[in-house]
C-alpha cells in the first residue's frame, strides 16, 4: 500500500516536471525541421514511458474488476504507434466507464426495490440490463423472472411500431412509475398503522393486468377520444370561411396565419432607410437625372408618303409632248435596269476601294464590341408599279406578283373603327365627328386668311370674290363695337395735302442723295488718288 | 391657133433623191402606169396656212427621212398630200404621217405633233362644247374662259398634270395624248364646261394624276 502511494507520488512529480515549462512545446515549432524532429522524438519517448508507468501502477489497483480479459494488464509502448497506444487506453477507459455506470444504476435499483414491494415489477429496459447484478433479494429474483418472461413476450411480438410504442410507453411509465412510486412511498410512510385496509383498497384499485389488457385499454382510450372529436362540432379554424362574428373575440391574434399580399407593403421608415433615400436624392440632384414627364407626340402616318408629290404647274410646259414621253420612256428603261446605269457612273477603282473599306470597317466593328452587331441590311430600292400584270404592256417582266403592289392602306389611310350609319351614331360619335369637322374648318379658315393676307400684301387693290362682303362685315363690326378706324400711315392713299407730298418727296430725294454720296465715297481708291 | 398648153406640174413632190428642178418631158397617156399608191389628203384651213408655211421644213423632214414617204402641198386644193414610195405600205407609216399632219393642222405644235410619229399609242380626241352642254352666247364665252383660265393657266395645268396637249379652238376642243390621259383631261374639261370651279377641278386632277403617277 505504501509502495503504491510512493509510486503515485513519483508519477505526479515527474508529470509536473515535464509540464512545468509549456514553452518547450513551442520551441519545437520555431526551430528548423530536422532538429525539431529529433527533439520531438525525445519528448515523445519521455511521455510514453511516463504513460506506461502510470498505467501499470494504476492497473494493479484494479483488482475488483471483472473485465480483465478485455483490457491489458500493461501498456505496450515499444514499437507501437501513437494510434495504437490510444486504442489501448480507450479500451481501458471504456470498460471502466461501463462498470461505473452499472454500479450507479445498481444503487438506484436497490432504492427502487425497497419502495416497490407490492407493485408488480414492469418491464424496464434498465432492469433488463441488470440481470448480472449480484443482489440477493428475493424480489429481485422474482423481478428477474418476470423480466425474462416479458422479454420473451417482447421478442415474440416485435414490430418497429410496437417497439417504439413500448419504448414510449416505457418512458411514460417510468415517469408515471416514479410518480406513483413517490406517492406510494409517502402513502406507505403515512399509513403504516392502517396497513390492512390500505392494502385492500390498493389491491382493489390496482389489479394485476396483462400487457394485452393494458394495450387494449390504451387503444380504447384513444378511440374514445377520436370518437368524441368526430361527433362534436369542429372548431372555428376548420370551418372554412368565417366572419368575425362566428369566432370568439381576438381569437385571430392567437392564430398563426399564412396569406399572400397582393400589394406592396408600405415601406418601414427607419433611420437607415431615410439615409438611403437622402443619398439617392442628393445623387440625383448632382447628376441632374430628373424624372420629368416627356410629351408624347403622335406620329403622323401619311398613306401616300411613298408617292411623289405632284406640283400643279400652271405655266406652259417648256418640254414638248414628245420630249416628255421620251423622258418617261427612258425612266422606265432605267427602272428596269438600274444596275447597269450605276456601274457606268462609278469607276472600277472606286468600287474596289469601297469594298475594301467596307470589309475593314466591319471587322473593326466586330472586334470593338462585346456583343455581336449583325450586318446592316443593304437598303433595297424597289420601285413599285401599282399595276396588275395585264396592264404592263411594254414592261419586260413577264411575271409580276401581287406582293409588289402597294397595299390599299398605302394609297388611302384606313378609317378607324366600324362603319356606322348616320342613325347608328351615339352621342360620342356625333360629337367626335363634329369636333373633326370644326378642326377642319378652322384649318381651312386659317389658310384662307393667310392667303388673303398674302394676296393683300402683293396686290393691295385686288378684289376677290368675297372681298366685298368681307369689307361690309368689317365695317359693321367696327360700327357695332365703335372701334376707331386707324389711319394707315403708308400708301399712296395717305396723301391728304400737298405739304405731305412735298415732305415725302424731300425725304426720298435726300435719302437718294445720301446713298449717292456714299457710293461716291466708296469709289475713291488709293490708286486714283495717286498721281 | 395656139397649141395646147402643156400642163405644167404645179409643184414638185419632194423626195429624197431629187433636189433639182427637172424638166419633165411630155408624157403620153398610154405610157402612164396607173399609180396604185395610196394618197392621203389633208385639207388646210386658211388660218393654218401661214403656220404651215413657216413650219414646212420641220414637218416634212421627219416624214421623208424616217417614214420614207413623199409629201407635197397642193396649192390649188389647199391639201397636203402624202404617198408612200412603193406600192405596198405595211408599216403603217402613211397613217402616222397623216395623223401627224392632221394634228398640226388642228392647231398643235410641231414638236407636240411629232410625238405622234414617235409613239404609237397617242391619239387625238376632238369634241365640241355643245356636245357636253348646250350653251349659248355669254354662257358659252364664259365656259371657254373657264376652260382657258387666266393667261391659259387652267389649260396648262391640265396639260401638265395629264401629259396631254389641248387645243381650244373657239367651240371645239382637241386633246392629244395617250388614251387614259385623254380620258382624264376630257373629264376635267367637261367638269369645267359644266360649271365647276377650277380649284375643284385641280383637286380632282391631282387625285387622278397621283394614281397615274404610279404607272410608269
Amino acid at each position: 500500500m505504501v509502495k503504491l502511494i510512493n509510486d503515485i507520488k513519483k508519477l505526479l512529480e515527474t508529470f509536473t516536471e515535464y509540464t512545468k515549462d509549456p514553452t518547450v512545446f513551442l520551441r519545437i515549432i520555431c526551430s528548423c525541421s530536422v532538429i525539431c524532429f529529433s527533439i520531438q522524438l525525445e519528448l515523445e519517448n519521455k511521455f510514453k514511458d511516463f504513460l506506461k508507468q502510470s498505467y501499470d501502477t494504476t492497473k494493479s489497483l484494479e483488482n475488483s474488476l471483472k473485465n480483465k480479459n478485455v483490457t491489458l494488464q500493461k501498456l505496450i509502448i515499444k514499437d507501437f504507434d501513437t494510434e495504437q497506444i490510444w486504442q489501448q487506453l480507450e479500451l481501458q477507459n471504456q470498460t471502466v466507464y461501463d462498470n461505473l455506470q452499472q454500479e450507479i444504476c445498481s444503487y438506484n435499483t436497490e432504492f427502487n426495490s425497497i419502495s416497490n414491494e407490492n407493485q408488480k415489477p414492469k418491464d424496464r429496459k434498465k432492469s433488463v440490463r441488470f440481470i448480472d447484478n449480484d443482489t440477493d433479494s428475493e424480489e429481485q429474483e422474482e423481478k428477474n423472472e418476470e423480466n425474462i418472461r416479458n422479454r420473451k413476450n417482447l421478442s415474440d411480438t416485435v414490430n418497429d411500431d410496437d417497439v417504439s410504442d413500448t419504448e414510449l410507453t416505457d418512458l411514460e411509465e417510468t415517469s408515471v412509475n416514479s410518480e406513483a412510486e413517490k406517492e406510494n412511498f409517502s402513502e406507505n410512510f403515512k399509513n403504516q398503522s392502517d396497513n390492512s385496509e390500505n392494502d385492500k383498497t390498493i389491491d382493489e384499485k390496482k389489479k394485476l393486468k396483462s400487457s394485452l389488457e393494458e394495450r387494449r385499454e390504451r387503444l380504447d382510450k384513444r378511440v374514445q377520444k377520436l370518437e368524441e372529436e368526430a361527433l362534436t362540432e369542429k372548431p372555428w379554424q376548420l370551418k372554412g370561411e368565417i366572419t368575425a362574428k362566428k369566432r370568439p373575440q381576438n381569437s385571430l391574434l392567437e392564430e398563426i396565419l399564412e396569406f399572400d399580399l397582393s400589394s406592396r407593403p408600405a415601406p418601414i421608415i427607419t433611420e437607415e432607410a431615410a439615409l438611403k433615400l437622402e443619398d439617392i436624392i442628393i445623387r440625383r440632384i448632382q447628376n441632374k437625372a430628373w424624372d420629368d414627364v416627356e410629351k408624347k407626340i403622335k406620329p403622323v402616318n401619311k398613306p401616300l408618303e411613298y408617292t411623289t408629290e405632284l406640283v400643279l404647274d400652271q405655266q406652259k410646259s417648256k418640254l414638248s409632248l414628245a420630249q416628255i414621253y421620251e423622258n418617261e420612256y427612258l425612266k422606265r428603261r432605267e427602272a428596269v435596269n438600274p444596275e447597269t446605269k450605276n456601274q457606268k457612273n462609278e469607276s472600277v477603282e472606286h468600287k474596289q476601294l469601297k469594298i475594301l473599306l467596307d470589309t475593314l470597317f466591319r471587322k473593326l466593328d466586330i472586334l470593338t464590341n462585346f456583343h455581336v452587331t449583325p450586318i446592316p441590311p443593304t437598303p433595297e430600292v424597289k420601285i413599285l408599279t401599282n399595276l396588275p400584270a395585264i396592264e404592263l404592256e411594254e414592261a419586260i417582266p413577264t411575271v409580276v406578283s401581287e406582293a409588289s403592289l402597294l397595299a390599299p392602306e398605302e394609297i388611302q389611310s384606313k378609317r378607324k373603327g366600324d362603319l356606322i350609319g348616320k342613325e347608328e351614331r351615339t352621342a360620342t360619335d356625333k360629337k367626335r365627328e363634329r369636333r373633326k369637322k370644326k378642326i377642319k374648318q378652322r384649318q381651312k379658315q386659317k389658310k384662307q386668311n393667310e392667303n388673303d393676307e398674302n394676296s393683300k400684301k402683293l396686290k393691295p387693290g385686288m378684289r376677290t370674290k368675297f372681298s366685298k362682303e368681307k369689307t361690309i362685315k368689317e365695317l359693321k363690326n367696327i360700327a357695332k363695337n365703335k372701334l376707331n378706324i386707324q389711319e394707315s400711315t403708308t400708301g399712296i392713299q395717305n396723301l391728304r395735302s400737298s405739304k405731305q407730298f412735298f415732305e415725302r418727296l424731300q425725304d426720298t430725294v435726300s435719302s437718294k442723295i445720301d446713298t449717292k454720296r456714299r457710293k461716291k465715297n466708296i469709289n475713291v481708291d488709293a490708286k486714283r488718288i495717286k498721281l | 391657133m395656139e397649141p395646147l398648153r402643156k400642163q405644167r406640174v404645179i409643184s414638185k413632190f419632194h423626195s429624197k433623191k431629187s433636189n433639182k428642178h427637172k424638166i419633165f418631158k411630155k408624157v403620153k397617156s398610154k405610157s402612164v402606169v396607173e399609180d396604185k399608191r395610196e394618197i392621203r389628203k389633208i385639207s388646210v384651213p386658211a388660218h393654218r396656212y401661214t403656220p404651215l408655211r413657216e413650219n414646212w421644213l420641220k414637218i416634212v423632214s421627219p416624214i421623208i427621212e424616217h417614214l420614207n414617204l413623199q409629201i407635197r402641198f397642193n396649192l390649188k386644193s389647199r391639201n397636203v398630200e402624202i404617198r408612200p414610195e412603193s406600192v405596198s405600205d405595211e408599216t403603217g407609216n402613211l397613217q402616222k404621217a397623216a395623223d401627224f399632219v392632221k394634228a398640226f393642222i388642228l392647231g398643235f405644235d410641231v414638236e407636240d405633233a411629232m410625238a405622234l410619229l414617235r409613239l404609237e399609242n397617242l391619239f387625238v380626241e376632238s369634241f365640241e362644247i355643245k356636245d357636253v352642254k348646250m350653251l349659248k352666247g355669254d354662257h358659252l364665252s364664259r365656259a371657254i374662259g373657264r376652260l382657258a383660265g387666266k393667261g391659259g393657266r387652267t389649260k396648262f395645268t391640265i396639260e401638265n398634270v395629264t401629259k396631254t396637249r389641248i387645243v381650244l379652238a373657239d367651240s371645239k376642243i382637241h386633246i392629244l395624248g395617250s388614251f387614259q390621259n385623254i380620258q382624264i383631261a376630257m373629264r376635267a374639261i367637261c367638269n369645267l364646261i359644266l360649271g365647276s370651279p377650277p380649284s375643284k377641278v385641280y383637286g380632282q386632277l391631282r387625285n387622278t394624276a397621283n394614281k397615274l403617277a404610279d404607272r410608269l
